[in-house]
């Protein structure tokens, strides 16, 4: 799992963000987590809390908002949920009835069309319309 | 805030920081032996004892685990981010460790989500150098690893001696000349073939003396066609490329790049 790797990341945005508008403190920190990186976000949050550690972020309240990750057909035009074929990749790495597990996936989203097919024509020719990785959303502060 | 913010480019930056000089591959087609040439060069440097990354960007025909006979390898993860295997001294990441032999069916944008993933979660630590074995043409995909390729950069460009090939390298070098990357060498892969005392040049001969002169290019190299370098390969045996031809042919350039780098 890459959670610290991604909390790293946040961070060190966040706190440079503030920083540069003038901020004291950063009360609230709201974070967009696509559905198809998979992210565990108790690990998410802990490595978050953790890293913040003696910065202006600190002790800020952490809020995730989790967007459904969806697919449309560039072929056919169908859309489908990830939720609705997650099974079938986690068989792929990790063999049946897992509800999560490392794949390549989690790391790069993007590789979603090397594993997955159009559920309706076959076609590995699909977008990801929502749900790919993570943003930074909202960042509250105290000047 | 007006836009959200993607916690990767910060990472992307934090990445760099710890890379003295990279040294972006590139070729307006594909198949004129820019990994090769990508991996010689990376070779060439570990040998020298510096501390080299070499990144495989070419999404749809990767062959960089290949060459280093790495293909059942998988990058370690890590508390920071996933650790490239490593080869002959040569840190290494390519999407081919995760894809294997299948397909990369991307659209534009989707390439560039896929470049940037991979600079902001693999961990090279401190590198002297990092060579980057582009994506060929000069498309999204390239104009991505461009931009967020950071730090000090130049660029080598590889072409073939065919008039076809040229016309596409002119095009590479003056995307290069807009986007304000350094040229620092010009490869003619290719460009002769011996056999015997005789030297045939199976692939044309166009001038690509006049293109360094346009260009300001400091660096010409011509390589062979060494077939040599093929079964060096096919049998495993990475660590010789430094002893082939081509890679004699490199010395110059590996001079020119320690110099960049170490500036």
């Amino acid at each position: 799992m890459h959670e610290w790797a991604i909390a790293e990341g946040i961070v060190s945005t966040v706190v440079s963000f503030s920083l540069k508008e003038g901020a004291k403190k950063v009360a609230k920190v709201v974070i967009s987590v696509g559905e198809l990186s998979q992210l565990n976000l108790e690990i998410l949050r802990d490595a978050i809390k953790e890293l913040s550690e003696g910065t202006i972020m600190e002790g800020a309240e952490i809020v995730f908002q989790v967007e459904e990750a969806m697919f449309k057909c560039s072929s056919c035009g169908f859309s489908w949920s990830f939720s609705s074929v997650k099974k079938n990749l986690l068989r792929m790495f990790c063999g049946e009835d897992v509800e999560e597990c490392d794949n390549p996936v989690h790391y790069v989203p993007d590789l979603v069309n090397v594993f997955l097919r159009c559920p309706k024509c076959g076609s590995p020719d699909f977008e990801i319309s929502s749900g790919r990785g993570v943003n930074i959303v909202s960042v509250e502060v105290v000047k | 805030m007006e836009r959200a913010l993607d916690p990767r480019e910060v990472a992307i930056d934090k990445r760099f920081k710890g890379i003295k000089y990279s040294v972006l591959v590139l070729s307006g087609k594909g198949g004129v032996g820019k990994s090769v040439i990508s991996s010689i060069i990376s070779l060439l440097l570990a040998k020298e004892k510096f501390k080299v990354g070499l990144l495989d960007l070419d999404l749809h025909g990767p062959v960089i685990p290949r060459i280093f006979s790495l293909e059942n390898m998988e990058p370690e993860e890590s508390k920071h981010g996933l650790v490239p295997p490593e080869a002959c001294g040569v840190r290494i990441m390519s999407l081919a460790f995760f894809t294997e032999d299948k397909p990369l069916p991307l659209r534009g944008s989707s390439k560039t989500e896929a470049i940037k993933e991979v600079l902001a979660i693999t961990n090279w630590g401190n590198l002297d150098f990092l060579i980057v074995d582009m994506p060929p043409g000069t498309g999204d995909e390239v104009l991505t690893a461009v931009k967020y390729v950071k730090g000090k950069k130049g660029a080598l460009v590889v072409s073939t001696p065919s008039a076809l090939t040229v016309s596409v390298t002119l095009r590479t070098l003056n995307l290069l000349k807009d986007l304000k990357v350094p040229i620092i060498a010009l490869v003619n892969n290719m460009a002769y073939l011996r056999i015997g005392e005789e030297v045939v040049k199976v692939f044309g001969n166009a001038n690509l003396v006049s293109l360094t002169r346009e260009f300001n290019i400091g660096e010409y190299v011509e390589l062979p066609i060494e077939p040599r370098i093929n079964s060096l390969i096919e049998s495993g045996k990475v660590a010789e490329l430094t002893y082939t031809e081509i890679a004699l042919k490199l010395g110059n350039l590996i001079e020119k790049l320690k110099t960049r780098a170490l500036a």
